[in-house]
């Protein structure tokens, strides 16, 4: 196969590969390609035709497509060179690459650097294992999502869903207002995972009712869905059958929750993490293949696509700072992980490497339950070495603790620095 | 009469008590900054929702979205949204353009956010 020498290649152009992309060339890259399986660039954006994105970065209340739009604009001013409707199906520790294309074939490509930002997929019935037929009529949330988006038809007259969180609530107000039923929406847990502000408009807003501690215990129909069984959950969240009862509906939308999609990065042998089921990346956001970097939902599940664009960025600079061999490579590494403590799960990054990259390193993490006024630390040992506090800490937002290595200190070779929330 | 409301501002989510007397929030109790009293006065009087929805046009398969150019009055959300499917335009439509003006009154233009057709990136 003829190989096409590139700088960086892409993975992905969605929010995170654009993002990545703009700043690798704001860097002085000008060999970048980005490959994107679909049609058009966006990613997720372009199925988001509601309000809610962008408040931090651009200080406006924009829809996802308007999001995706100022990016696209941004992009085509530059020489980046785009190859939609090409899906990566290969990459190797070499960072060699096979796409694959109906105008092009199978072409192979060899990058100095790649950016995996692969975006995130959603949990599928097969994962939750909800017994009783096949029938048509059940399907994700993002696939209903692109379906009345992208495609503009309407899956469904009476929909049940499962899964309260913010896609979930978005999806049900979409449904009332292109005229479809909800008829309600359950929920495992004894709260919703979703904003405030969703719960209220989208549910609220249209009497739809939450019923918490839910869940669906059984699908009927022969055809196309005829109802579901729901059943009540106990404290282990396990359906207690007694209180199973039939609700009416015809199509039954799953929205449960979404794992990076990070097949290519697996088969390269690229070390995942069980907790964020993303790389695990270092500060400057490399796998622990040098020049490989991974950023967005495919790093881990980002709730506010603000923040994509940010550790993006990040992203798409070290990735140019590697090309140009700025990474400090003579230095030799003096790398502490990082380690989740009380109250936190899915910290990012997983080492930080105190002799490269940025002096100011941002920690990301979710907080495991709810609180209230709580202080969030960094300490290695019973050192802490960062500190803020929080009004509250809620599991559907992730939290960010600024950290500089100056303030690490010495430390041992075993030492972690636990990262916690502390009611 | 008394409203209970959530304030939707901030992941705190206060519990919001409000007594109304006829146009007027009176009393506003639960909230622990002053943002919730603003969010208590417009939600128990007049609540205002932007509206984002899909639109046909005549000549295409393919939706296009829009989005109100400000918020609407709550109660007529659902009646805009159905306003909607009464108007079909012709493409091209551009992000940006104002597919309704003053939609039922309510001072608020539609305003598409996607592009149709679709440019081809
Ligand atoms: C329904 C929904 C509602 C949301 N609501 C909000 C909101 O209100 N406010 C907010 O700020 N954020 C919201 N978000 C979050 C935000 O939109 C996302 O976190 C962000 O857009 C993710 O960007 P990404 O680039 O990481 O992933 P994606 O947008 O998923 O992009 C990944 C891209 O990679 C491509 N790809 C994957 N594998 C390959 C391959 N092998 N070869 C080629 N291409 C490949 C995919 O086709 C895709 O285009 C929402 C997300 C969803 C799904
Ligand atoms: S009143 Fe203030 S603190 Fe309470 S939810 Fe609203 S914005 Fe947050």
């Amino acid at each position: 196969m003829i190989m096409t020498d590139v700088d960086i290649a892409i993975v992905g152009g969605g929010c995170a590969g654009m993002s990545a992309a703009l700043s690798a060339y704001g860097h002085g890259i000008r060999n970048i390609v980005i490959f994107e399986r679909n049609s058009y660039l966006g990613g997720v954006l372009k199925q988001c035709i509601h309000n809610g994105f962008g408040i931090h970065k651009f200080r406006e209340d924009l829809t996802g497509t308007q999001y995706a739009a100022k990016l696209i604009d941004d992009i085509v001013k530059t020489d980046i060179c785009i190859k939609t409707d090409t899906i990566v199906l290969n990459i190797t520790e070499e960072k060699e690459i096979v796409a694959v294309s109906s105008k092009e074939g199978i072409t192979g490509y060899r990058a100095k650097s790649i950016i995996l930002a692969m975006g995130c997929r959603e949990r599928s019935r097969g994962e939750l294992m909800i017994p009783g037929s096949r029938p048509a009529g059940v399907l994700t949330a993002g696939v209903a999502q692109r379906y009345m988006n992208i495609e503009g038809y309407l899956v469904g007259k009476k929909v049940f869903i499962l899964g309260s969180g913010d896609i979930g609530l978005i999806m049900a107000r979409q449904f009332v207002l292109e005229g479809a039923e909800v008829v309600a929406i359950a929920e495992v847990m004894p709260y919703s995972g979703g904003l405030a502000r969703n719960i209220v408009q989208c549910a609220e807003d249209f009497g739809i009712p939450i019923y918490y501690n839910t869940t669906v215990t059984g699908i009927v129909g022969k055809k196309r869905v005829e109802g579901v069984f729901i059943s009540d959950v106990d404290e282990n969240r396990k359906p207690v059958l007694s209180t199973e009862r039939f609700v009416d509906c015809d199509t039954l939308m799953l929205s449960v929750g979404l794992i990076p999609e990070n097949e290519i990065a697996f088969k390269a042998g690229i070390k995942l993490s069980e907790k964020t089921g993303g790389p695990i990346v270092d500060d400057m956001l490399q796998t622990d293949i040098d020049g490989i970097f991974s950023c967005g939902n495919c790093l881990h599940v980002h709730d506010l696509v603000d923040f994509v664009s940010i550790e993006s960025e990040v992203a798409g600079k070290n990735s140019a700072m590697y090309i140009l061999d700025k990474i400090k490579k003579d230095k030799k590494p003096l790398v502490i992980e990082t380690n989740d403590g009380e109250g936190v799960s899915g910290t990012v990054p997983h080492r930080i490497d105190l002799n490269k990259g940025e002096e100011e390193v941002t920690l990301m993490f979710r907080p495991n339950s709810k609180f209230r006024s709580c202080t969030a630390t960094a300490r290695i040992n019973d050192r802490i070495i960062s500190s803020k506090k929080m009004p509250v800490a809620v599991p559907g937002e992730m939290c960010e603790l600024k950290i500089n290595k100056n303030d690490f200190g010495p430390f041992e070779k075993n030492d972690k620095l636990t990262v916690e929330i502390i009611p | 009469m008394e409203k209970e409301l959530v304030c939707i501002n901030c992941p705190l989510g206060c519990r919001l008590k409000v007594r109304v007397e006829g146009e007027e929030a009176k009393e506003i109790t639960g909230n622990l900054c002053k943002r919730g009293i603003e969010y208590a006065k417009q939600e128990s009087i007049l609540p205002m929702r932007v509206l984002t929805a899909n639109m046909k046009a005549a000549d295409c398969e393919r939706p296009f979205s829009v989005v109100s150019s400000k918020p609407l009055p709550k109660n007529m959300l659902i009646e805009c949204a159905m306003e909607l499917k009464k108007h079909s335009p012709k493409t091209p439509i551009k992000m940006g353009d104002v597919v309704i003006e003053n939609i039922l009154n309510t001072g608020c233009d539609i305003i598409a956010t996607s592009n149709l057709p679709e440019e081809s990136l």
